[in-house]
């Protein structure tokens, strides 16, 4: 029933500190505009929720934060196969990560899934309870990462 | 939807006939679907599906898809999707939308739309008869689950609490607030501003969590049977509390549920799961009606408030029980003080009750305590759907629960955590 073709989903909880980059990145989108047949979604901290955002988009761009791995700030893709899995054992389905929701989407309705799934992540040094608000290497990064957003928009399926 | 709620009472302003629609297509029909499929297939139905002692790793959401066939797992997550797409359609995001004002919402419906959520809600219905279905075939029909069912270590007598519309109906959305006593019969009828005479909480000094009781009765202790005043929220709460459903088909999974289980009230803690389907038929029938009525579209969306903002109380139902918005304000609308009685918070005392009935049951001198043993125990805490991170306004992310197995003279002898 989704019309629009380009999905893109802002993960993430802005009372967590970085954890809400992914917010911000599409509040950011927001305000700049984005061409018709894109539908920009607060997302949240959905687990296995986020395939109720993807049903019916042929491509799926998902902005989050990412803990660890590099310096914070930094902007990083990943296709779908290169997606980390989480660590550890889930103890809720909201435990359960992009890559877990996105295999039993595929495996369960591969009809109903986007064709692609690309994930713009934005390093952060960690995340706070009760907290609003981004470190300062990061809320410098939300640029960034909203223009390589659009560039995954404006982007030809397929092309990597 | 409670806090917008409670804001027309604070403003002194009722919305119009058609918000009031809209309102209820978002609330009582998509937000109800998905909360309840979610906890249906992806909470309750693991154990029943793959068994309550099945491994941990096969006893989830995919195990269930795996055993049950992938093609239910498509129309799951098809079910929740359209859920979710109406919560967007109208109010602008699904999850906290911006959309409720004091008299109305800020965005009507188009006939486009209005098509769409037609076309939505008639698959609802069809995946809530399948769901009814899939859990008689599953559950009703098995003969050890029904046993569990109705074992005595999953049963609690205690109070129960819904909202009831003007032919005492379950009502998610608006209405008065009804209580039946311990045999089925009305204690009370108020109307949410009244909740202060007959709701108050109690306090232990080891949670952060209140403990509400029927306050006439007075604090009585974690006690069942008649004349406790302890009381069940929820979807048990709600058809217990009821004269019945306000749609055909949910009224007659209802009839089957009370004549199954042997009359009204029903006080078998894991009914709750079945009484929450029966709540997701009513739903997806109501989302139709709602999305084929032709007042639907009207623009007539919003009374303009007029008076000077200073009191207000709401209360509907949410997916886990009653829930209470209170909050006095300045003059600007401005919130000052703010009361919140959340859904899980008044099953505080039935859901820490029925947890020790379960481990009573089955924590036995010289048994084994295991990981099928304390999921024994978790099934009663998980038949209310708890959200504990609403009541208690934690967030850690993680189930701090732990079994503790003591002997006779008190000495800890196992501690079994899911930390």
């Amino acid at each position: 029933m989704r019309r629009e073709k380009v999905v893109v989903l802002g993960c993430g909880n802005l009372l967590a500190g970085d954890d809400g980059v992914g917010i911000e990145v599409l509040r950011r989108l927001e305000e700049e505009g984005v061409p018709p047949g894109v539908a920009l979604v607060e997302a949240g901290a959905p687990g296995l929720g986020l395939l109720d955002f993807m049903v019916g988009a042929e491509r799926v761009v998902i902005v989050d934060a990412v803990a660890g791995g590099g310096p914070p700030g930094e902007v990083v893709r990943w296709r779908e196969e290169e997606i980390p899995a989480v660590r550890g054992r889930a103890l809720t389905v909201h435990d359960v990560g992009i890559r877990e929701a996105l295999a039993w989407g595929r495996r369960a309705a591969p009809g109903a899934m986007p064709r692609e799934v690309v994930v713009i992540g934005i390093r952060v040094a960690g995340t706070e309870a009760w907290h609003m608000g981004l470190s300062p290497a990061v809320a410098a990064a939300v640029p960034e990462a909203a223009r390589r957003v659009r560039a995954e928009i404006e982007r030809r399926p397929g092309a990597s | 939807m409670a806090s917008g709620k409670a804001m027309d009472a604070v403003w002194g302003v009722e919305p119009t006939p058609t918000a009031i629609k809209l309102r209820r297509l978002f609330y009582s029909g998509a937000h109800f679907l998905h909360s309840h499929i979610a906890h249906f297939y992806a909470l309750a139905a693991p154990d029943f599906v793959m068994g309550p002692d099945a491994d941990p790793a096969v006893r989830n959401v995919l195990g269930v898809i795996g055993k049950v066939g992938l093609e239910i797992g498509g129309q799951v997550i098809k079910a929740r999707a359209y859920a979710q797409q109406i919560q967007t359609m109208l109010g602008g995001k699904a999850t906290h939308p911006s959309w409720m004002l004091p008299g109305g919402v800020s965005k009507g419906l188009t006939e486009e739309e209005r098509k769409e959520i037609e076309e939505m809600a008639k698959f609802e219905v069809e995946f809530a008869k399948f769901t009814l279905k899939l859990f008689e075939d599953v559950v009703l029909k098995n003969r050890a689950y029904m046993d569990l069912i109705l074992s005595d270590g999953y049963r609690l007598v205690t109070n129960y609490m819904g909202l009831v519309d003007e032919n005492n109906r379950v009502d998610f959305y608006d209405g008065k607030v009804r209580v039946v006593d311990t045999e089925g019969k009305e204690l009370y009828k108020y109307a949410p501003r009244e909740y202060l005479d007959y709701v108050a909480e109690h306090v232990e000094p080891y949670s952060y969590l209140k403990y509400p009781y029927l306050k006439k009765l007075g604090w009585q202790g974690f006690v069942e049977g008649p004349g406790t005043s302890i009381y069940t929220a929820a979807p048990l709460g709600r058809l217990n509390a009821a004269d019945g459903m306000k749609t055909p088909l949910a009224q007659e999974a209802y009839e089957k549920f009370y004549d199954t289980l042997g009359g009204k009230p029903v006080h078998n803690v894991l009914a709750a799961h079945w009484a929450r389907v029966i709540e997701l038929m009513q739903a997806a029938e109501e989302l139709y009606e709602l999305a084929t009525d032709p007042e639907i579209t009207s623009p007539d969306i919003r009374n303009i408030p007029t008076y000077t903002p200073k009191e207000g109380v709401a209360i509907i139902e949410a997916p886990r029980g009653t829930l209470t918005h209170h909050y006095i304000t300045d003059e600007n609308g401005i919130v000052q003080q703010a009361n919140l009685i959340v859904g899980t918070t008044n099953n505080n005392a039935p859901i820490s009750m029925a947890i020790k009935k379960a481990a009573m049951m089955v924590i036995k001198p010289g048994l084994e305590i295991d990981h099928g043993l304390l999921n024994i125990v978790e099934m009663a805490f998980r038949a209310y759907d708890p959200c504990l991170s609403c009541a208690t306004h934690a967030i850690l992310g993680e189930v701090p629960l732990t079994v503790n197995v003591y002997d006779a003279e008190g000495n800890l002898v196992k501690s079994l955590s899911r930390r």
